[in-house]
């Protein structure tokens, strides 16, 4: 062999022993990394939906105004048991972002067990109302927005949190079917 | 020179943070925290000793030295981002909370001028078990650094220095806020800042340099003397 080439070929053989023993350690840290990151967003969903850590977690990106879907699933039948929606949409001055918990009762049966606006902009003292309403939807069908109670005095606000919960009815019909 | 002086040089006298001045942009970023200056030190000592040993067994046998010899810097950084690579990896599964607080200076320590500077001035013209002996002594020594260093910052900073509160039920604790009550006065915020890094970090050296120099006079008074 030309000596000139030795010393990549030393290199290189180098470079292999070492992408061989990361492809290792990374076998065994992966999953430990991923189980971590899931309970983090686990934690984070327990609060729209109480015994959210105690399921699978699948995550799945959205359209349209729902960013991304977290499906919890029952760790033994693989049965899905709630979607977490995180959705979005404009309100008066500001993009108001919310989880929302739809729990499947039956094959026609979706009640919202929980929701929250994480994220929002809006008018201080008026908008901002949004956060710590009772919109008077949990335990509600999600197909049936009859009973939602918006804030008095801030129209657009209540009605991006309104469209965030029409958002995930349509949602829910188009991949579930009933009436909206 | 014996074992006991190859390692003990790192801690003192060519000390790689105090006397080298090697290292310096990480340790002064993370030296907020003890907690977080001696999981650097940990994270180091790992990498350090075991890039000393594999690069000096790769360049123990004459031939060998020869062939790795023209490629010798690439290999270095071969053998010490994989090192660092897996005490990334071992450190975002096992211990979150310190992958989070290092952030960005653990993959930094690949270029850390202390460990390529070790690879190329010791370790590779030297025996495995004194290129081990040499990494660990640099390797505490720059941990002992970080760790004086951060000891200041916090105490001045925060008035409270806490060693894995989280972890365990019963966290070692230096608590100074009531000296500082006592004082009037609120815990020094500047120190945890890069400001604060920098004057605990030239205050420290003003010390050691003063205590060199004195040290210098007395010997050359001595030996004017005889």
């Amino acid at each position: 062999m030309n000596k000139n080439l030795l010393p990549g070929v030393v290199l290189l053989v180098i470079g292999l022993i070492c992408g061989v023993l990361l492809a290792f350690i990374n076998s065994i840290t992966a999953p430990i990394i991923k189980a971590n990151a899931d309970k983090i967003i686990l934690d984070s969903l327990a609060e729209v939906y109480i015994g959210a850590s105690s399921y699978n977690l699948t995550e799945e990106e959205g359209t349209g105004n729902v960013d991304k879907l977290f499906i919890l699933s029952d760790k033994t039948s693989g049965d899905t048991v709630a979607i977490i929606y995180s959705v979005k949409a404009e309100g008066y001055q500001s993009t108001v972002n919310m989880l929302i918990a739809v729990e499947f009762v039956n094959s026609s049966e979706y009640i919202v067990k929980g929701y929250k606006v994480v994220s929002q902009g809006e008018t201080s003292g008026i908008g901002d109302k949004i956060v710590n309403h009772d919109f008077k939807m949990v335990n509600a069908s999600i197909t049936n927005l009859s009973t939602f109670d918006a804030v008095s005095g801030a129209t657009f606000s209540s009605g991006a949190v309104r469209t965030c919960f029409e958002s995930v009815s349509t949602r829910v019909a188009s991949d579930f079917g009933g009436a909206q | 020179m014996n074992q006991k002086q190859n390692f003990f040089k790192g801690i003192i006298k060519e000390n790689p943070l105090f006397v080298t001045v090697l290292g310096t942009c990480p340790s002064l970023a993370i030296t907020t925290s003890l907690e977080n200056a001696i999981g650097m030190g940990i994270a180091v000592f790992f990498v350090l000793v075991l890039s000393n040993l594999i690069i000096s067994l790769l360049t123990v046998n004459p031939k060998m030295k020869e062939l790795v010899k023209p490629v010798r810097i690439p290999v270095y950084i071969v053998v010490i981002a994989t090192l660092v690579t897996i005490v990334e990896m071992v450190l975002h599964a096992f211990l979150v909370d310190l992958y989070n607080s290092l952030g960005v200076f653990i993959p930094l320590i690949v270029v850390n001028c202390i460990i390529l500077g070790r690879a190329e001035a010791f370790a590779s013209d030297n025996k495995p078990v004194d290129s081990v002996v040499d990494g660990m002594g640099m390797a505490i020594g720059y941990t002992l650094a970080l760790m004086s260093i951060s000891f200041f910052r916090e105490l001045l900073g925060r008035g409270l220095i806490t060693v894995w509160g989280e972890k365990s039920a019963n966290p070692i604790q230096l608590n100074l806020l009531p000296i500082f009550e006592f004082i009037g006065i609120e815990p020094i915020n500047m120190f945890l800042k890069p400001v604060g890094a920098f004057l605990t970090f030239g205050f420290i050296l003003a010390v050691l340099a003063a205590i060199a120099n004195k040290k210098a006079a007395k010997m050359a008074s001595e030996v004017k003397q005889a």
